[in-house]
C-alpha cells in the first residue's frame, strides 16, 4: 500500500441519508463524501450530530434510507457482502473498547482473522506480532478484565489490524480514557497511520483530537458542513 | 482458537447457568435410558425365556389386552397338535400370585410331561416328576429372596407345595419364576381346565416363508386365537406395547423440556452478549459464523448432557437391578442402539434448541447490538 493520499477515492458517500423512528430523527441528511487512501480524516461535531452513524455507514454497520455508500469502487448491496468487506478491509475502534471478556487479549485479536485467516498457528502468531507492535506483548494471555483501560483500546487497536485493512475507523477512541492514556493511543493510532499508510477515519468531538488529522470534518445536525 | 473453543469459553463462563442446562439434558437422557431399557428388558426376558422353553409359536386370545388375563380352554392343544407343521402343544396358565411373605411373583404351571419342562437349566435338586403334583420348581432369585431350598414348603394361593429343585440362572425369566405343575395350579387358583396360552414348536422353525404360511392357516383354522412367532411376542401383548409406548411418552416429553432449558439458557445469552455479538459482526463475522457459534454452544450442552445422562440412566439401570424392591421384578436392557439414539437425539436437540437462539443472534442488526451498551 502506497503512503500518502491517492486520487481514486476508497470511501463514498453519494446523498446518504439515515431517518429512524419512521422518518421523524434523521441522523444523517443527504451527505456526500469521499474519502481517498491514506487520508487521516477526523470527522467532528457535538453529541447527536451524526459522527457515530457516519462511521457505520462507511463499513455497513448502518445502511443508508436514501443515498449510496461506494467502497473502492463498489456498492456492497447485502450484509454478506459488507461483512466480507469489514472482515478483510476494514478495522473498527470503538470508544468503549468491545473486546469479548471471555478471550484473553491474544484471543481477543484473532478474532476478526476467524473465516480469514484458516490456519491457527498463524493467526496465533499474527496476534502475537500485533499485540507486540502495540506494545502489549507480555499481556498476551491476560483477559480485558485485568487489563487497564489503554491497554484495552491498544488491543483494540491490535484487533482492528488483524487483517491488514484499507481503513481504520474509530469511534471516540479515546473517550473513555484519561489525559495520559488517550494521548498515547492517539499516538499509536497516528504512527500506524503514518507507517502503515493506510487510511484512518477518526470520529472525534475533542477539538485538539481532531488537530492531529490531516484533513477534518465537521458535523451538525446530520450534515458535513462545508 | 477455534469456534467450539469461543463457545466452551462462554458456557465455562457461566456455570451456574450453563451447569443446569447439562443437568435438564442429562436428565431427561437418564429418564430415557432408564425407561427404555426396563421396558425392552421386560419384552427381551419374556422372548429369552420363550426361546429357552422351546417356544417358536405362542397362541393368545385374540383381541387380549393383557395375556395374563386371558383364560383358554386346555382342550384346544390336542386340535392345535392336530395342525400339519405343528410338532409339539404345550397348555400354560400364568398368573401373578402374592405369596405369604406378601412377595408377588409370576407362577406358571405347565402341562406335564410337555417340551417345556425338557429345557430348565437346574442349579440344585430336579423338576417336579410326574407323580408329584405337589412339587415346585422355583428361581435362584425366588429362592434367595423367600429363603427356601430344595425339600422346603412354599404356600401358592393358599396351596402348600413342596420345593424340588432350584432354577439356574440361563434363563431371564427363569430365576424369578415358581414352576408348578399345571393341574395343581389350576385347582389352586380356581381354573380347572383352563391355560393362559399355548406354547407351539413347529416344524421349520428357521424358515420365515413356512412359519407365516402355518400362521396363517392356524389363523384360519381358529378366529379365537392370535398366533405370534415368539420373536414377535411382546406385539402381541397391549401390556407391554402401552409400556413401550408410555417409555418412549415420557422420554419424548422430558427431552421436550430440556429443548425448552436449552432454548432458554441459549437465549438468555444471546440477550445478555448482544454487544458482543455486534462487535462479532463488526469485527466482519457473517451471520453464518455468528449462528455456527451459538449453534455450537447448543450442541456442547446437549452433547455433555447426554454422555452425562446415557452414564447416569446406566448407573441408575444397574442400581435398580440391585435395590431389594426391584431386584427381583424389573428386568433391564440397554443395547448400544439405545446409547446412540441417545447421542444423536442430543445432537438433534442440540441443534433444535439452539436454532432460534441462533436465528436471533445473527439476525440481530449489528449498530443496535453495538448501541445496546
Amino acid at each position: 500500500m502506497t503512503h500518502g493520499a491517492g486520487d481514486a477515492p476508497l470511501l463514498a458517500l453519494e446523498g446518504v441519508t439515515r431517518a429512524y423512528a419512521g422518518g421523524r430523527v434523521t441522523a444523517l441528511d443527504r451527505v456526500s463524501l469521499t474519502i481517498r487512501r491514506g487520508e487521516y480524516v477526523a470527522v467532528t461535531g457535538p453529541s447527536g450530530c451524526g459522527k457515530s452513524t457516519l462511521l457505520h455507514m462507511l463499513c455497513g454497520l448502518d445502511r443508508p434510507t436514501a443515498g449510496r455508500v461506494i467502497f473502492d469502487g463498489v456498492e456492497p448491496r447485502s450484509s454478506r457482502a459488507w461483512a466480507q468487506m469489514r472482515a478483510r478491509r476494514v478495522g473498527f475502534v470503538f470508544q468503549a473498547f468491545h473486546l469479548l471478556p471471555t478471550l484473553t487479549a491474544a484471543e481477543n485479536v484473532e478474532i476478526p482473522m476467524c473465516g480469514v485467516e484458516p490456519s491457527g498457528r498463524r493467526r496465533r502468531e499474527r496476534a502475537l506480532a500485533l499485540l507486540e507492535r502495540v506494545g502489549l506483548a507480555d499481556r498476551a494471555p491476560h483477559r480485558p478484565g485485568s487489563l487497564s483501560g489503554g491497554e484495552c483500546q491498544r488491543v483494540a487497536i491490535a484487533r482492528s489490524l488483524a487483517n491488514a485493512p484499507d481503513v481504520i475507523l474509530a469511534d471516540e477512541p479515546t473517550g473513555n480514557l484519561d489525559s495520559g492514556s488517550a494521548a498515547a493511543i492517539l499516538d499509536l493510532l497516528g504512527e500506524i497511520h503514518w507507517v502503515r499508510g493506510g487510511t484512518l477515519v477518526l470520529v472525534t468531538h475533542d477539538a485538539q483530537v481532531a488537530s492531529r488529522a490531516s484533513r477534518r470534518l465537521a458535523m451538525l445536525d446530520g450534515r458535513v458542513q462545508p | 482458537m477455534t469456534l467450539a473453543a469461543i463457545g466452551l469459553r462462554n458456557l465455562l463462563d457461566r456455570p451456574a447457568r450453563s451447569g443446569l442446562a447439562v443437568s435438564g439434558v442429562a436428565v431427561a437422557c437418564a429418564a430415557w435410558v432408564v425407561l427404555v431399557g426396563v421396558s425392552s428388558g421386560l419384552e427381551r426376558s419374556w422372548v429369552d425365556s420363550l426361546r429357552q422353553q422351546g417356544t417358536d409359536m405362542l397362541a393368545v386370545q385374540r383381541r387380549t389386552v393383557d395375556i395374563l388375563t386371558a383364560t383358554l380352554d386346555a382342550g384346544l392343544a390336542s386340535r392345535l397338535a392336530s395342525v400339519a407343521g405343528v410338532t409339539s402343544v404345550a397348555g400354560e396358565l400364568v398368573d401373578l400370585v402374592e405369596l405369604e411373605t406378601g412377595d408377588v411373583l409370576l407362577v406358571s404351571g405347565w402341562q406335564e410331561g410337555s417340551h417345556l419342562w425338557r429345557s430348565q437349566p437346574v442349579l440344585r435338586g430336579r423338576l417336579p416328576g410326574p407323580d408329584e403334583p405337589d412339587g415346585a420348581a422355583i428361581g435362584l432369585a425366588v429362592a434367595e429372596a423367600l429363603r427356601k431350598d430344595v425339600g422346603d414348603a412354599i404356600e401358592v394361593a393358599g396351596r402348600a407345595f413342596r420345593v424340588t429343585g432350584i432354577l439356574g440362572e440361563t434363563a431371564v425369566r427363569s430365576p424369578r419364576l415358581v414352576i408348578l405343575p399345571l393341574q395343581a395350579l389350576q385347582e389352586a387358583l380356581g381354573k380347572e381346565g383352563k391355560v393362559t396360552v399355548f406354547s407351539l414348536q413347529v416344524a421349520h422353525a428357521g424358515d420365515g416363508a413356512a412359519v407365516a404360511d402355518l400362521r396363517a392357516r392356524l389363523s384360519a383354522a381358529f378366529p379365537t386365537l392370535s398366533f405370534s412367532p415368539a420373536d414377535h411376542v411382546a406385539e402381541a401383548d397391549t401390556v407391554l406395547r402401552l409400556l413401550r409406548a408410555f417409555a418412549w411418552g415420557t422420554s419424548t416429553v422430558a427431552l421436550a423440556l430440556a429443548v425448552i432449558l436449552v432454548v432458554n439458557t441459549l437465549l438468555m445469552s444471546v440477550m445478555e452478549r448482544t454487544r458482543e455479538i455486534g462487535v462479532l459482526s463488526a469485527v466482519g463475522w457473517s451471520q453464518g459464523r455468528v449462528a455456527a457459534l451459538l449453534i455450537g454452544e447448543g450442541i456442547l450442552v446437549t452433547l455433555t448432557g447426554g454422555v452425562l445422562g446415557a452414564s447416569m440412566g446406566l448407573g441408575g439401570l444397574a442400581l435398580l437391578a440391585r435395590l431389594p424392591r426391584t431386584a427381583g421384578v424389573l428386568i433391564t436392557h440397554v443395547t448400544a442402539a439405545t446409547v446412540v439414539q441417545v447421542a444423536a437425539a442430543a445432537l438433534a436437540l442440540g441443534a433444535l434448541a439452539s436454532g432460534y437462539p441462533a436465528w436471533r443472534a445473527a439476525r440481530m442488526p449489528p449498530v443496535d447490538a453495538l448501541r445496546n451498551e
